[in-house]
């Protein structure tokens, strides 16, 4: 008999779950709350920041993914990655991520960007540069490692203050001794026709999905292209949302020079687009909608989940192994104030404490750059990615859990949160679908 | 000396009046629309205010406008700015006869309130601006 694995979450970690548990050969279920914080995602995909870069380092010697991942595992003793790269299942740890990335890109039908040996480092609307491994096709064209002697024209829209142009020029232009490759930045704001009058960028991009409005677009944006003839255009992240493809490359072809879009700050249009492909892909799979509001345990077993759908109404549904991939705290994964896991009461951990009633230190620091106990709490777990308590003893035989449910990591500090999430996704997935799993 | 002394007779004559206007019974909600009409203020209950306090739980991820039927018409006018504004506006009363849109446009479909990872209740929060709407207006 084929293994039943049942995924709660919505984000990345469940995805990755379920593509590695339907290659294993489990009849997979999905059920899918309300989202969490892929949906606020920028459009890069982290698999690991350069611990040893500071705010000075030149574009050139940033580190690739592949040479900060070893850092990071050498570094910090409790993070996932360390568990991952100890797992006999894993193996090279930068080949087993990249892989997997490569094959959740391929069944989202998302074209990514990037690779683990070279760092891609993406433009942001502050005229900062975030460094990351992959990003969304729409990003693309945007690494700035390779605009080699480019002239980049950053295009602002009028009415739209969440992308100032000018701006980002000037910041990019004073950092250009980190930057010898760009030989020329200018900005320019232009007023296509047909865009609603409104501050928010989701109803901007809504209305590029409609085809006048992509012509009157398309139309100013090859005009200010001949005049200020750049080889490459750094656009707001809105050019549409389920049309963002066409836009640009009808763009590439009338033009002949590179197109992107530089990242999202929420509420971002990337993260959106991101999250509308996740749910297709989990329409493909046996979906269910609703929020796992608890559990049946029976003998350190979970024997079946409440769901309750959008109406209010809760229905019991029996499952035979399950794992958690809810996310933190915009996930609801971890119930705010009383520090336990919300559907089955797990404890929480930080730096290998389990978190009372009350944490006994402050969970935020004072100062942002600090580390925060609250960013970086969550489930412990053995080698196999199952819940344990403060003496290591495993909770539920058939429970396993990904993504940033997990503790032991910050994912903003240390740039690893798709990283985490697809790495413990996969090898859960994985796990949960043996026929004879450790435990199950 | 003396400024002391008048200091704490005016303090206890108007602790007096204080006390004896509480015993002649409290003004009311008429005499509290007389004096706050004109500034387009109206008195909120506790639910209402347990409501506003409901709304500091968004967190601008504009999922809302995108699941709102109601942001773009067929013709291509935008007849509704999209829920993710609500929150902002409805923290002042006395502008909510000033926002640039008419609350008639929300039909109610809830499908803003199932989208929101924060659990909003902005279907709540745009029957309480129509209501207030319509008290204000008064």
């Amino acid at each position: 008999m084929r293994p039943r694995v049942t995924i709660i979450g919505s984000g990345i970690a469940a995805v990755a779950t379920a593509c590695e548990a339907i290659r294993s050969g489990a009849e997979v279920t999905v059920i899918r709350g309300r989202p969490g914080s892929t949906a606020l995602s920028s459009g890069a995909w982290d698999i690991a920041g350069d611990p040893l870069r500071f705010a000075g380092t030149p574009w050139q010697e940033v580190r690739s993914p592949r040479e900060s991942l070893q850092e990071l595992i050498r570094r910090l003793p409790h993070h996932p990655y360390r568990l991952l790269s100890l797992h006999d299942q894993v193996g090279d740890l930068p080949s087993f991520l990249s892989g997997a990335v490569n094959r959740i890109a391929r069944a989202l039908d998302l074209p990514l960007h990037g690779e683990i040996g070279r760092p891609f480092l993406a433009l942001t609307p502050l005229g900062t540069v975030k460094v990351t491994a992959y990003t969304l096709p729409t990003h693309g064209a945007g690494n700035l490692l390779e605009m080699q002697g480019a002239r980049l024209m950053v295009v602002g829209i009028q009415g739209l203050p969440s992308h100032p142009a000018a701006l980002i020029a000037s910041l990019l232009k004073k950092n250009r001794h980190r930057s010898p490759s760009l030989s020329e930045i200018t900005a320019t704001q232009i007023a296509p026709e047909r865009i609603p009058k409104t501050l928010s960028p989701v109803q901007v991009a809504h209305s590029f999905d409609e085809d006048e409005a992509i012509d009157s677009l398309h139309k100013v944006l090859v005009q200010q292209a001949e005049k200020v003839r750049p080889t490459h255009v750094a656009l707001p992240p809105v050019m549409g949302i389920r049309q963002s493809a066409h836009i640009l490359s009808r763009l590439r072809e009338t033009t002949g020079i590179h197109w992107f879009e530089t990242l999202g700050l929420p509420p971002s249009i990337p993260g959106i687009r991101l999250q509308e492909s996740l749910d297709r892909y989990f329409r493909l799979t046996e979906l269910r909608e609703g929020t796992v509001t608890s559990a049946r345990m029976e003998r350190k077993r979970v024997v079946a989940l409440h769901i309750r759908d959008d109406e209010g109404r809760d229905e019991e549904f029996p499952v035979d192994r399950v794992v958690l991939a809810t996310g933190k705290f915009l996930g609801g994964g971890i119930a705010p104030g009383t520090f336990r896991e919300k559907i089955f009461n797990l404890p929480i951990f930080h730096n290998g404490n389990e978190i009372g009633a009350r944490p006994v230190g402050p969970v935020v620091s004072r100062h942002y750059l600090d580390p925060h106990p609250l960013q970086s709490m969550g489930l412990r777990v053995n080698p196999h990615l199952q819940p344990v308590d403060d003496r290591g003893h495993l909770l539920l035989e058939n429970l396993w859990a990904a993504g940033s449910i997990l503790g032991g990591y910050d994912a903003a500090r240390e740039g690893c949160g798709v990283g985490v999430a697809v790495g413990t996704g996969t090898l859960a997935g994985r796990l949960a679908s043996e026929r004879f799993a450790a435990h199950a | 000396m003396l400024k002391r002394i008048h200091a704490t007779f005016y303090l206890g004559t108007h602790l007096m009046i204080r006390f004896m206007k509480r015993l002649a019974g409290r003004p009311g909600k008429g005499a509290f629309l007389r004096a706050y009409a004109t500034e387009r203020l109206v008195p909120l209950t506790h639910e209402e205010k347990g409501l506003l306090e409901k709304i500091s739980r968004c967190i601008a991820c504009g999922l809302c406008d995108l699941a709102c039927p109601a942001t773009v018409n067929p013709d291509g006018t935008f007849p509704f700015f999209g829920p993710s504004a609500l929150p902002f506006l409805s923290r002042s009363v006395p502008d909510f006869t000033a926002a640039p849109f008419s609350p008639k446009t929300c039909g109610e479909c809830r499908e803003c309130e199932k989208a929101c990872p924060e659990e909003v209740p902005l279907t709540k929060i745009i029957e309480f601006i129509k209501r207030k709407f319509e008290e204000v207006r008064r």
